[in-house]
């Protein structure tokens, strides 16, 4: 627990929290289901606050300190044995660096590559509520510049990134400061209403206390009444270590887990033990950033659409994961509307979504109202109203590019191409191997990415004696190999092929 | 480059003759930008169609005399390219059955080994009276092509049923994106080393190589490529490369009209072949920078309208598997793709409405 001393400050906060609970109710439009919670404590009183587990929250605590060993998911990390991280660092044999370092970058870049590419079905039609934490917690500088202009700026991206992977999906975003929640955009599927609302740091503003429990709910709400195919997520980004609720939290999750809903955390602190619950309770993912980049990886992992839940999962062995057998929560038929496009030398109408006269447009086959962008769902009659192009954009998520093998030494021979197939870049000569198998053993762990011709041959006999693959995944050759079509491509083709292209060039 | 200045050849003294004060232009007005424009030329050389569009007029003889042409128009359109800026960069695929080639490229990363094998010829024969330059681009492009047309033919005798219906077009696409994607990661870090003093120097380094793929086109669309094509049309669009399309003969190719309408580029279908090299000059060559102030052939309508999966229907409202987003044109009860088996409570809500709609 913290220090009680801080509860003075709390106690003033929460007084004035019933004067803003009625804006709040009036503000919210679709949020019905507030009007049926418990209303915020009147008396002083500091609720479920501070369920931060204790250790992380003594480690973090009211000083200054800014501790960045952040809680793995393993116990602590302070607990867990001194890892001397610079040992993996080795000198070659000029004396320098750079090939280590090199190789460590490559290994990222290799392991983002090396996605879950086994057919599961995947919840295509994504809804999800971004629920930022607006508290005053958000000023701590520990990342830079700070928790609270990194995360707008790491959301704004996420947000981009988000409805250029899901074109198809819709998000709303949520934030909870002072002891409410607060919608910050309605949930949509236009880009530039949600970045536009990120980008307005006056409003935002961080202070007080937030509330957990407040936001969850305010998410639920626009979330709870969608169909079952759609799936539903929050993703929290959440920088306190406490939270100030009105009611049972545990309740929330409750319902949480009935609606169906998956939240997923990323913390700015350190691991609570109530926000962890929250994300395993309900599937989701919980993750604490240990630093910016991290912190990005962690937002930028759950772009992707999940993969569904149930018993589809253990028919992946199948050839395509599919049962044909039983109806499967999750499967439906939907209908969509296929707009017509007005041109934008068109006559200008009004549109049906903002009542604006605007030349271009789209609309919809059902009613033949107007709307500007598409996807959305039509305000008039209601269907979802896509372009062809949405769809064929969501379908390398459910037909990806095969993960690419690291081709050993062994297998260079001289019908293997000696460039790069796509791009045309060189690839390393391979070295005399003559006497690869016998000083293997002296180089110890010194793996080089087929550079240096020792190192390379450390490698090589490395793969011959069993030992396949090294963690990294990298190849020693730098040759990554395409199962089905054999060609072999070098590691930024792998890269840009499997995060932008999704094509295979050899294949196709 | 062998020579840092532009010697004037002969083929492209008629080409450039026009086009002089488009360069000056572009040199001048981005001068400080740097601008280097990036070409990435795809052929279409598939024989399947270039017989069958000329075997109906005559003998198959004309298919070949006519793909001469077509080259040499290309050639003149390349060696003007390479003219109209210094730091202007080239790559040339070539597109046959169920194979793609790279011919030529002036990447700086690219082995040019083996690419057109024309390099010794060109070392043991100088010729005084052709640019270097241009003379490295023809050979490798002619030669690439001659070479590739053997090895069809060849593969074709050997198994002629494997390969039929796969069209390298999309195969060269994307390897024109990794290698356009490659070039502007060299291009990035190159320009960081070399700007590290100014403070704009990251944003003109991604703005100072602007790439664009035109692809010549001869081959209907083969509705297997949709998804492959798709996602190379969605790639080009989020690395901000503009995809051309001049179609040479035949039908529009749905897919084609989508990507250059995507990636903002120009679609253009040739009427007369003849009018090829003036197409390429005056629709094809301006660089990126100048394409806003010309007024460039483009499709007015393109066809984004979808068509059902179970019997090729264009539909206004469909039907849309929520598993693998099959469209379909009525409520099924199963999907034709995925088998997954839908609930009967939506099946009926729809047959409901259908039912209401007639009544």
């Amino acid at each position: 627990m913290p220090p009680r001393g801080a509860d003075d400050d709390y106690v003033g906060e929460n007084e004035a929290i019933p004067e803003e609970e009625e804006d709040f109710l009036d503000d919210d439009d679709s949020g019905d289901e507030f009007q049926n919670l418990t209303p915020l404590p009147r008396l002083g009183r500091p609720g479920l606050r501070a369920k931060a587990s204790a250790p992380a929250a003594q480690a973090k605590g009211k000083d200054s300190t800014k501790p960045k060993g952040k809680a793995k998911d393993a116990g602590y990390s302070w607990e867990a044995t001194y890892k001397r991280s610079w040992d993996n660092v080795h000198e070659d044999e000029s004396g320098s660096l750079e090939g280590a370092v090199r190789q460590m970058i490559d290994g990222n870049k290799r392991k983002r590559v090396m996605r879950d590419v086994a057919p599961v079905q995947r919840g295509i039609i994504r809804h999800l509520v971004l629920l930022i934490d607006l508290s005053s917690s958000m000023l701590e500088k520990d990342m830079r510049p700070n928790r609270f202009e990194l995360t707008l700026q790491y959301a704004k991206e996420f947000v981009n990134e988000y409805f250029d992977q899901n074109p198809i999906g819709q998000l709303s975003i949520v934030g909870t400061r002072e002891g409410i929640a607060e919608r910050i955009a309605q949930m949509g599927g236009n880009t530039i209403d949600h970045v536009s609302a990120l980008s307005n740091k006056r409003k935002l503003e961080p202070r007080g206390e937030p509330s957990l429990q407040n936001a969850l709910e305010m998410a639920r709400s626009s979330l709870a009444h969608l169909p079952a195919s759609n799936s539903r997520e929050i993703l929290a980004i959440f920088g306190s270590l406490t939270t100030c609720d009105p009611g049972n939290i545990h309740d929330t999750i409750a319902t949480l887990q009935k609606d169906q809903i998956r939240v997923s955390m990323v913390s700015l602190a350190a691991e609570v033990k109530i926000l962890k619950e929250v994300c395993t309770k309900t599937g989701g993912s919980f993750s604490v950033a240990l630093n910016e980049g991290h912190f990005r990886d962690c937002l930028f992992e759950l772009l992707p659409p999940p993969a569904v839940e149930g018993p589809k999962r253990k028919a992946g062995g199948q050839a395509d994961g599919i049962e044909a057998s039983s109806v499967v929560q999750g499967v439906d038929l939907l209908q969509m509307a296929f707009p017509l496009r007005l041109p934008a030398h068109s006559e200008p109408t009004l549109c049906a979504c903002h009542s604006k006269l605007k030349g271009s447009g789209y609309l919809c086959p059902r009613c033949g109202s107007k709307v500007c962008d598409v996807p959305t769902d039509c305000p008039v009659c209601g269907i979802t109203i896509v372009m062809s192009t949405h769809l064929a954009r969501s379908y390398h998520h459910l037909f990806p590019v095969s993960n690419w093998v690291a081709v050993g030494w062994e297998k260079v021979d001289e019908k293997s191409c000696p460039r790069c197939f796509s791009c045309a870049i060189p690839f390393p000569e391979k070295p005399g191997h003559a006497n690869a198998a016998m000083n293997g053993a002296a180089a110890g762990k010194n793996k080089f990415n087929g550079t240096a011709t020792s190192a390379a041959a450390t490698s090589a006999a490395k793969k011959s004696t069993g030992a396949a693959k090294d963690d990294s995944g990298l190849a020693p050759s730098s040759r990554y190999a395409c199962l089905k079509c054999g060609n072999h491509f070098c590691l930024e083709c792998d890269a840009f092929v499997h995060e932008n292209l999704h094509v295979c060039p050899g294949c196709c | 480059m062998p020579e840092p200045s532009k010697a004037p050849a002969k083929s492209t003294d008629v080409a450039n003759a026009g086009f002089s004060h488009l360069a000056t232009k572009a040199s001048s007005g981005q001068a400080s930008k740097n601008s280097t424009d990036f070409l990435v030329l795809i052929i279409d050389v598939n024989p399947l169609s270039w017989a069958s569009n000329f075997s109906l007029s005559s003998q198959a003889s004309i298919a070949s005399r006519e793909l001469e042409s077509v080259l040499d128009a290309i050639l003149i359109f390349l060696n003007a390219h390479i003219a109209m800026q210094h730091e202007n960069g080239l790559a040339v695929y070539a597109a046959s059955l169920g194979l793609a080639k790279l011919l030529f490229t002036t990447a700086p990363f690219a082995s040019k080994g083996d690419l057109g094998g024309s390099s010794e010829a060109i070392k043991s024969k100088p010729d005084a009276n052709t640019y270097q330059h241009f003379r490295h681009v023809d050979n490798a492009v002619l030669q690439g092509i001659r070479k590739m047309a053997r090895e069809v033919s060849e593969k074709d005798q050997t198994d002629t049923a494997s390969n039929q219906a796969t069209l390298g077009i999309v195969s060269a696409m994307s390897q024109a994106l990794c290698q356009l994607n490659r070039l502007t990661m060299t291009d990035q870090t190159g320009s960081e080393q070399s700007l590290s003093g100014k403070t704009p120097g990251t944003l003109a380094a991604k703005s100072s190589m602007s790439s664009r793929i035109l692809i010549l086109s001869a081959t209907p669309d083969a509705s297997t490529q949709y998804i492959p094509m798709m996602n190379c049309i969605f790639g080009a669009q989020k690395k901000g490369i503009l995809i051309d399309v001049c179609k040479m003969f035949g039908d529009d190719t749905v897919f084609l009209q989508q990507a250059s309408h995507l990636t903002g580029g120009s679609y253009f279908r040739l009427d007369e072949q003849l009018g090829l090299l003036q197409t390429l000059m005056s629709a094809y060559l301006p660089s990126r920078s100048i394409r806003e102030l010309l007024n460039l052939p483009n499709q007015d309508e393109v066809d984004f309208r979808a068509a059902c999966f179970c019997h090729r229907k264009i539909v206004d409202i469909g039907y849309v598997c929520s598993v693998c987003l099959s469209l379909f044109c009525e409520p099924r009860p199963q999907c034709l793709t995925c088998k997954s088996k839908y609930p009967q409570s939506t099946l009926e809500r729809f047959a409901q409405e259908n039912q209401n709609r007639i009544k």
